[in-house]
């Protein structure tokens, strides 16, 4: 019953946000006991039913825009292979907290957007 | 507009890949912010975006698998399909206005705990 329940949930806030299910599933089964591997294994492996059915809905009320999606996925593919390989150079725990403070920002400029 | 989502896929990617921190939360702010979609285009194109990169990881991922528990996947997927429906059913249905509140609060969250960690 824990399971179905933190499912739900972690699937509800992707579908409802749009955003992927990692910062949702990865404290939810930390705190359920899990270890962090298998915890990020789980919230990977969730990103495929999350994003699958929020995606037939959102079509269906046609919020997916399709012009140039595919220059965005391509973009994110190479972005993420380079982000990757550089972690072990930059200094990711300098990185981690500007980006956690724009994010702060962003919020604010999000809230406050017309 | 090609360039720009040239730009945000690139940032976005790279910052995933580098940080560990997932697409939906790049993409979304830059896509409303600078490019004008609606709260809900910005995260329905995102959501498109996240299941091809998402199908990509699962791929790469079933090579080096981390032993699960089927029944607990299995029981978390079908909670995950579920609240997944009616949780982009309820996106569509509350005004913009809500939602792109919501998902600053839910920014300004996963802001402090990177912040944090």
């Amino acid at each position: 019953m824990i399971f179905l329940t933190a499912g739900i949930f972690g699937g509800f806030i992707s579908g409802l946000l749009g955003v992927g299910t990692a910062a949702i599933y990865v404290p939810l089964m930390l705190y359920l006991g899990f270890g962090q591997l298998y915890a990020q294994s789980i919230a990977l492996i969730m990103i495929v039913p999350a994003s699958l059915i929020s995606v037939i809905v959102y079509y269906k009320y046609g919020a997916v825009k399709f012009g140039g999606i595919f220059v965005l996925l391509l973009a994110a593919v190479v972005g993420s292979l380079i982000g990757s390989h550089l972690a072990s150079i930059l200094p990711v725990i300098v990185l981690r907290k500007l980006f956690g403070i724009s994010m702060v920002y962003i919020a604010y400029k999000i809230w406050t957007k017309k | 507009m090609v360039k720009k989502l040239l730009i945000i896929g690139s940032v976005a990617g790279f910052l995933s890949g580098l940080l560990g921190i997932g697409g939906g939360s790049i993409t979304v702010p830059a896509m409303v912010l600078w490019m004008n979609y609606s709260q809900k285009e910005a995260q329905g194109t995102s959501i498109f975006l996240m299941l091809f990169l998402g199908i990509i990881g699962f791929v790469s991922y079933s090579f080096h698998a981390v032993k699960l528990d089927f029944g607990i996947v299995s029981i978390l997927t079908i909670g995950c399909l579920l609240g997944a429906f009616i949780g982009s059913m309820v996106a569509q249905k509350i005004d913009t206005s809500s939602l792109k509140k919501f998902f600053a609060l839910y920014i300004c969250f996963a802001g402090i705990k990177i912040f944090l960690i």
